[in-house]
């Protein structure tokens, strides 16, 4: 059952939305608009289970600023709505109403509390005490009671209710506490007397109340400890709470009754990820091919941090073990039949151990497994035909036998060499020796012997045999092998040991692994370089010849490759090192995602009967069991600042982050300062531009404003003459406190990173107002000064070198977004929504170029193309204007016409263009997508479309909201309608890509449906009969009735002009696109 | 949650991006920012209206989807259609703004304009009423007369409901009667009786299809019903609501009415110079003190208008008073915030643009003027120095129209 108690002309109220539920289920109320509550009635009968809610009313309250409301039962178990406001002097004040049915209205029920609690912010009904709620204040919590009356009768106020004679003030207090916001509340215990407050600082406190015959006798305050800014605290069972949060990370702490060193009660045993607020974000470009990763300023004040967002492929991990110091780890099955390994075996420097998986599922370390070698590090160990182990270490090569154990035969190199490198297979085994010898062994009879050997006069570095295009599964027919010195990769057809192909990897770098592979049905030889580079090549099956050399940059350290079998059934290769990432096909192509692990060294695969489909990964000092995921998802890594950041901006030459950021700094109380002067310390805002290094977030330097400076923008500028790119920062000053000395000035201040160590002040500018944002523009500085946008010129005059400037436009209210493209300025403001401007060189002048004449208050834009913008309002909408520059008429030029609306649900509070998908050499981006972030966290992509794409779309989608019905009856059309205090419209010109997006998950039979536009039988003609508006009664319905047909009778769901097979292959190139 | 404070602080959007938005209203930066562009209104030194009129101007009207256009009847008469964003984008230093459309002399009223409304759903009509007993219904692309409803008596006011789903037009003429004429027919189709004197002024509710009509008691009608008003306002509020004719809303004639946005309240304004703001359910007077400034004596229609009104946090009500001033109060304290001076005739009439938050008034001068925010000119003064390089700097400062205490300075 829904509907729509929205209010066209109600003014939004200033403390949010706030709703009570009666504790008797009868009532439901909602304050949404300045002096209304409404109330839902619920329907009495439980039996009656579709008519739930029954009518709303609108009822008139008389106070404006209302803080709290909550429900009661008074003392006659009659619901008593409470409500708290302040008035115009800033004190709180309590007053209860009575809900009166027959008259529709708000009866005062005479029973109030004035000048309750200073800084009052919550009101927490306590059922456990009939008729008693709980005042949370700044210092302290008061409890009152309906129906105490005050014998002292000093401070009667003249009646301006009729009816209101009966009045109290707080019955008890709690002690007073370090004055502090109380944000939220949860109840903590089943007998409702024991309450849970957390505060602005991230302070919790439990509340107990003692109750007595009148109520309650006391109130007992406990500080318990530090958690995230709370926006919700829930207390679960078992002393766990959950603590949720809009500035910070969720937490689930528990609760202990003895404090720790630290003298807290709170522990803290998982945190739950959160990057809202987003308040900016850009987007790193990692090398060549390598994938970019998003860096957002995220959280608020001291819950601060930079979150670094990259699209990676998941490890689920099964199991963790300590293991220091793995020099190679490989996977051994009990015998020939069976599919599952149980065993690992594993190098290290000087000697060699095994784990085996018994029946209980657990890891055994062995101290023996028949004649194995365990005092030599093993270069290679695995499964060869006939049940037998084979096992090469520096002295030889063993052969055992896997049941019993014992040495069936046995290899050592002639002359007291040692082996450094091998590699096998099933049936075969290359091994290699310093100086370039390699010798070709196969397994006949149960015993190695020598085929062919060959001298490659340089040392091997890595081989790797593979029998990919064999037509015998357990033969290899290939075999890389990588040199050192001329860093050369050959290729040979085995069993000749026939040198096919030679090719130079590179000058100075050495191939530290190298595998044959064969993905996506194309087969692959990859050479992983010691600097974390790949270099791959297509190989072909027949002459072994290699073609198509591409490079991909992986990591920084040197990278070794494992093919591996995915849960799938699909192909991969591991790509391990410093950035492990899992290579797969796809289109033809090779390409790298990256793994959410930290460093992975050593991987083999471990298909085991507990843990099917998994890899042994050696990460750190652990081995990690887990399995590769098959979807791509969004890992975050934190980087936690400890104050909050305000603007970011990447400077792609020195691989250099600057970060704006906030701090709320404690320090000793000036006697002097008269506001102040009981607190002992005074709190202040200080502004920080620090400058980190983009690949290890290490900080290099940081400068402090000045006292009141807000920081507002950073950006990378190069000025004309000069190559150097300087970051410029754009400042305002506040004051806050004294109404007279009110600053309406800012700064722009030029920096220079030296020698990537140092920031250096270039100089400074007073400018006349706030700089909301600063980019730039054709070797110039663009500033947005509160209404003005300027241009600066950084130029070499007697004072030194100094902003001059050049010329302004004072067209706006508040300027307070601007996008650059070229030579166009795009210029968001306040109430007169976007504005094109160009500069005209010659006269030195800006000139506006278009307008929008319509009104939005613009939070965040960006330029498509020359003549599109994108840019969303403070309505939570999104919105594209069209500049027709090719207009005859002067008048149409110079309007901005809207062509997109779009009603998102959240604040956009920039737009960076970037992208998280992987993308490929040859594949160009397409230009006009951006990425935004918002307040809520979303982190979102907006593709432009052509025409064509569009009207697809658009069908599908109208197809789609009357062929299937929406979760709860809700309609997603008038969701995404675009709405603002104005006027409604419905959103045109954008589409919702999450909603079309889910067409590629229904069956077939549907799909074929919303193609054809026929209707569905199951679920057509349910939509109707539900809907009961339960909006306000007088006021004409407005939703749509007949889901077929619009206003003017055309049919809205029509038949798409392409097949399933178009439309899903549309649907995926779209997706892929992030 | 941060305690409510009146405080011209910060301005930066640091609270609006990081705040959710359930914590707290997401329009505090732009609300905060108009608050001080209000605060800092002075007679605009780069607007210029062309004169049209050859009377006083009476009635100014600004249209309500778009806030762009101006219709300014004159007591000649006439009517002009101004756009408001005239030339926007030009670069000289006063921005003139040439009538798109004015009435010939033919087809306007024989007597003077009473009143003007924009058609509430859109721009292409408009209404007038004149002392010519006419109530004429002009289409804005040709700008004559489309209708005319002859009324046999002066119309000093009407209105349009801008909610309702009807099409009437609510007459205020000379005479106890209540006048109704509906667009649709063309004809008058209804008088609502109930007042003892001339009705002065008359306004259509936004929150419901009632209406209410003025003489000296504040009567609320319900248009469906053909009975006698529904209740009358009681300054002293002796019984709530009270459907007798005992109590009176002021002690003169009401010439001024004007609703908040959300419909629920009421200011209204009379010859005995007091404003009182009501309740609309239950016809309560909020007792608020609006002061002893207000002249009030003219006997033709006053209507105030109302700024800041959408954020609710500061409303300010905007009233012209008889001694060539323009007053603004804080609508809920009834603190008289700032009073304006002009130089020349008497204001007459004002307009507010909201949004915008730019104020526009007309007077028995013949002129329209516009009265914009000052706040980046005062900021210019303190930088003046530092700023020789710009060359649109104004000479003059901007102080000679605000103050209340300073001399008149003229032209």
């Amino acid at each position: 059952m829904s509907g729509d108690i929205r209010d066209r002309v109600g003014r939004p109220t200033e403390c949010g939305q706030l709703v009570a539920i009666d504790p008797s289920s009868r009532f439901i109320a909602s304050h949404l608009y300045q002096g209304i509550i409404n109330i839902i009635v619920l329907s009495e009968n439980s039996d009656a289970q579709d008519k739930l809610l029954k009518m709303s009313y609108s009822m008139r309250v008389e106070e404006l600023q209302v803080i709290d409301i909550a429900f009661i039962l008074d003392q006659e178990d009659e619901p008593l709505l409470v409500i708290l406001y302040q008035d115009s002097h800033m004190k709180q004040h309590l007053r209860t109403y009575h809900v009166d049915m027959k008259e529709e209205e708000l009866k005062c029920s005479g029973w109030r509390c004035l000048d309750v609690c200073p800084g009052a912010s919550h009101l927490i009904p306590v059922p456990a005490i009939k008729g008693g709620v709980l005042i949370t204040g700044s210092e302290y919590i008061g409890f009152v009671r309906h129906g105490q009356k005050n014998t002292s009768a000093k401070q009667r106020r003249p009646s301006d209710l009729e009816g209101e004679v009966d009045y109290t003030s707080i019955a008890v207090q709690s002690l007073p506490r370090e004055p502090s916001n109380i944000e939220c509340f949860g109840v903590a215990d089943r007998e409702g007397l024991c309450f849970l407050l957390g505060d602005h600082r991230g302070d919790f406190y439990m509340i107990d109340l003692t109750p007595s015959n009148d109520g309650v006798s006391a109130i007992a305050t406990q500080h318990l400890g530090k958690i995230s800014i709370p926006t919700a605290i829930a207390y679960l069972d078992n002393r766990y709470v959950y603590i949720g949060s809009h500035l910070g990370d969720a937490q689930l702490v528990r609760l202990r009754s003895e404090p720790d060193e630290n003298n807290s009660h709170v522990e803290v045993t998982n945190t739950y990820p959160n990057i809202a607020p987003i308040s900016d974000l850009c987007t790193i470009d990692r090398g060549l091919q390598g994938q970019d990763c998003i860096v957002t300023c995220s959280g608020g004040y001291h819950h601060g941090s930079l979150r670094i967002i990259r699209s990676g492929v998941g490890l689920i991990e099964h199991a963790v073990m300590e293991m220091a110091n793995i020099t190679g780890i490989w996977s051994i099955r009990p015998s020939d039949q069976s599919a599952f390994v149980d065993t690992i075996v594993m190098a290290f420097i000087g000697e060699t151990r095994v784990l085996r998986l018994d029946e209980d599922q657990e890891m055994a370390e062995l101290d023996e497994l028949g004649s194995l070698c365990f005092n030599m590090q093993t270069l290679y160990a695995g499964n060869m035909d006939g049940d037998l182990l084979v096992q090469v270490t520096p002295a030889g090569v063993h052969l055992l036998d896997l049941h019993s154990g014992t040495m069936v035969h046995g290899w050592t190199p002639a002359n007291g060499q040692h082996i450094t490198v091998a590699c096998a297979s099933q049936t075969q085994l290359v091994v290699a020796l310093p100086g370039g010898l390699i010798f070709y062994l196969e397994l006949q009879n149960r015993q190695l012997v020598e085929v062919a050997t060959s001298d490659l006069k340089n040392d091997v570095a890595c081989m790797h045999m593979s029998s990919v295009e064999s037509a015998l599964p357990h033969t290899a027919t290939m075999l890389a092998v990588g040199l050192w010195s001329e860093n050369h990769l050959l290729i040979y057809r085995l069993p000749g040991l026939n040198l096919m192909t030679q090719e130079k990897l590179s000058q100075d770098i050495t191939p530290r692994s190298v595998a044959i592979i064969s993905l996506d049905g194309v087969l692959y030889v990859a050479a992983g370089m010691g600097d974390g580079q790949l270099i791959a090549f297509v190989c072909n099956a027949e002459t072994l010849a290699l073609s198509g050399r591409t490079l991909h940059v992986v990591g920084t350290q040197s990278v070794s490759l494992v093919p591996f079998t995915a849960m799938d059934g699909g192909q991969h290769v591991f790509a391990a090192s410093d950035r492990p990432a899992v290579g797969y096909g796809e289109l033809q192509r090779l390409t790298f995602s990256g793994v959410n692990l930290q460093e992975a060294k050593h991987i083999c695969s471990f298909n085991s009967a507990a843990y099917p489909g998994c890899l042994a990964i050696v990460s750190g000092d652990n081995i990690i069991i887990g399995a590769v995921d098959e979807v791509r998802r969004l890992h975050i890594r934190s980087i936690p600042l400890g104050e909050m950041p305000r603007r970011i901006c990447h400077q792609p030459s020195t691989g250099v982050l600057g970060v704006l950021t906030m701090r709320t700094e404690t320090l000793p109380s000036d006697a002097m300062d008269l506001d102040n002067i009981h607190a002992d310390s005074v709190e202040e805002e200080r502004s920080y531009l620090r400058v980190f290094d983009a690949n290890t977030f290490d900080p290099i330097d940081f400068y402090r404003m000045e006292e009141y400076e807000l920081v507002e923008h950073v950006s990378l500028v190069t000025f004309k003459g000069s190559k150097r790119e300087y970051f410029v920062v754009g400042t305002g000053f506040t004051y806050e406190g004294d109404m007279y000395e009110e600053r309406t000035d800012g700064r722009i201040l030029v920096f220079d990173l030296e020698d990537r160590k140092r920031l250096r002040l270039v100089t400074s500018r007073r400018v006349p107002g706030g700089v909301f944002q600063v980019c730039a523009f054709s070797e110039r500085l663009l500033a947005c000064v509160n209404s003005r946008v300027c241009i600066y010129d950084l130029e070499h005059t007697e004072n030194g070198i100094e902003l001059v400037e050049v010329c302004e436009q004072r067209l706006h209210i508040a300027a307070l977004r601007c996008a650059i493209r070229g030579d166009f300025i795009a210029v968001g403001d306040l109430l007169r929504s976007v504005s094109l401007l160009s500069y005209l060189p010659n006269e030195s002048t800006l000139s506006v170029m278009a307008h929008d004449y319509n009104r939005h208050w613009v939070t965040a834009l960006s330029m498509l193309r020359d003549e599109v913008v994108l840019a969303a309002d403070g309505c939570f909408n999104l919105y594209t204007v069209l500049h027709r520059s090719d207009e005859a008429d002067e008048d149409m030029r110079q309007h901005l016409e809207e062509v997109g609306m779009f009603h998102l649900g959240d604040q956009v509070n920039q737009f960076c263009s970037g992208s998280l998908a992987a993308h490929f050499p040859g594949q160009t981006r397409p230009d006009a997508m951006r990425l935004f972030g918002t307040t809520a966290g979303m982190l979102g992509v907006a593709v432009s479309l052509t025409a064509e794409q569009y009207e697809i779309l658009h069908q599908l989608s109208c197809n789609m909201e009357h062929l299937l019905q929406g979760f709860g009856g809700l309609d997603h059309a008038s969701w995404r309608a675009y709405q603002d205090e104005y006027r409604t419209a419905g959103a045109f010109g954008i589409i919702d890509g999450d909603y079309v997006k889910p067409f590629l998950d229904l069956p077939l039979a549907l799909r074929q449906a919303v193609v054809e536009g026929r209707p569905i039988n199951t679920t057509h003609g349910k939509r109707s009969r539900d809907d009961e508006d339960i909006g306000s009664g007088g006021r004409a319905s407005q939703r749509r009735r007949s889901p077929v047909s619009s206003i003017d009778g055309k049919p809205l769901v029509k038949p798409l002009s392409v097949t399933v097979e178009e439309l899903t292959q549309l649907l995926e190139e779209l997706a892929r696109l992030h | 949650m941060r305690p409510f404070k009146r405080a011209r602080t910060v301005e930066t959007p640091t609270t609006a991006e990081a705040q959710s938005p359930e914590s707290g209203s997401p329009l505090e930066l732009p609300a905060r920012i108009l608050y001080r562009r209000v605060d800092s209104l002075a007679l605009s030194m780069d607007v210029e209206f062309k004169r049209i009129h050859r009377g006083a101007v009476n009635a100014l009207d600004i249209e309500r989807s778009g806030c762009r256009y101006l219709l300014s009847g004159g007591a000649e008469g006439g009517v002009g259609l101004y756009d408001l964003d005239w030339n926007l984008a030009q670069t000289t230093r006063v921005r003139r703004i040439e009538p798109l459309a004015k009435t010939a002399r033919k087809d306007a009223h024989q007597n003077a304009t009473s009143d003007i409304c924009w058609y509430p759903f859109d721009t292409g009509l408009f209404t007038t009423s004149s002392y010519d007993e006419t109530i004429k219904v002009w289409d804005t692309n040709t700008m004559q007369a489309a209708t005319t409803f002859n009324l046999e008596a002066s119309v000093f006011a009407h209105a349009m409901s801008p909610i309702a789903s009807h099409t009437l037009v609510a007459a205020a003429v000379r005479g106890p009667q209540l006048r109704l004429c509906d667009l649709k027919t063309g004809d008058c189709v209804h008088s609502l009786t109930g007042h003892r004197g001339s009705v002065m002024c008359v306004q259509w509710s936004p929150r419901n299809e009632h209406l209410l009509v003025s003489d000296k008691t504040i009567r609320f009608w319900d248009v469906r019903k053909a009975r006698s008003s529904m209740f009358t306002l009681d300054q002293h509020n002796t019984s709530g609501k009270s459907s007798g004719d005992s109590g009176k809303a002021h002690d003169d004639i009401v010439n001024g009415l004007v609703f908040t946005s959300d419909g629920l309240n009421l200011v209204s304004t009379g010859h005995d110079e007091r404003i009182r703001l009501w309740q609309t359910d239950t016809g309560r007077n909020l007792m608020v003190n609006y002061g002893n400034k207000l002249r009030n004596q003219r006997n033709f229609r006053a209507t105030p208008v109302l700024a800041l009104d959408r954020f609710g946090r500061w409303p300010t009500l905007i009233h012209a008073s008889d001694n060539c001033r323009i007053l603004a109060f804080d609508l809920f304290t009834g603190e008289l915030m700032n009073e304006w001076r002009t130089a020349y005739g008497r204001v007459t009439c004002v307009a507010w643009r909201t949004s915008y938050e730019e104020l526009y008034s007309g007077g028995n001068d013949c002129e329209v003027f516009a009265w914009t925010p000052t706040r980046h000119n005062a900021a210019k003064r303190a930088y003046g120095a530092s700023e020789a390089q710009s060359g649109t700097e104004d000479e003059m400062s901007g102080d000679a129209w605000t103050e209340s205490d300073s001399d008149d300075v003229f032209f």
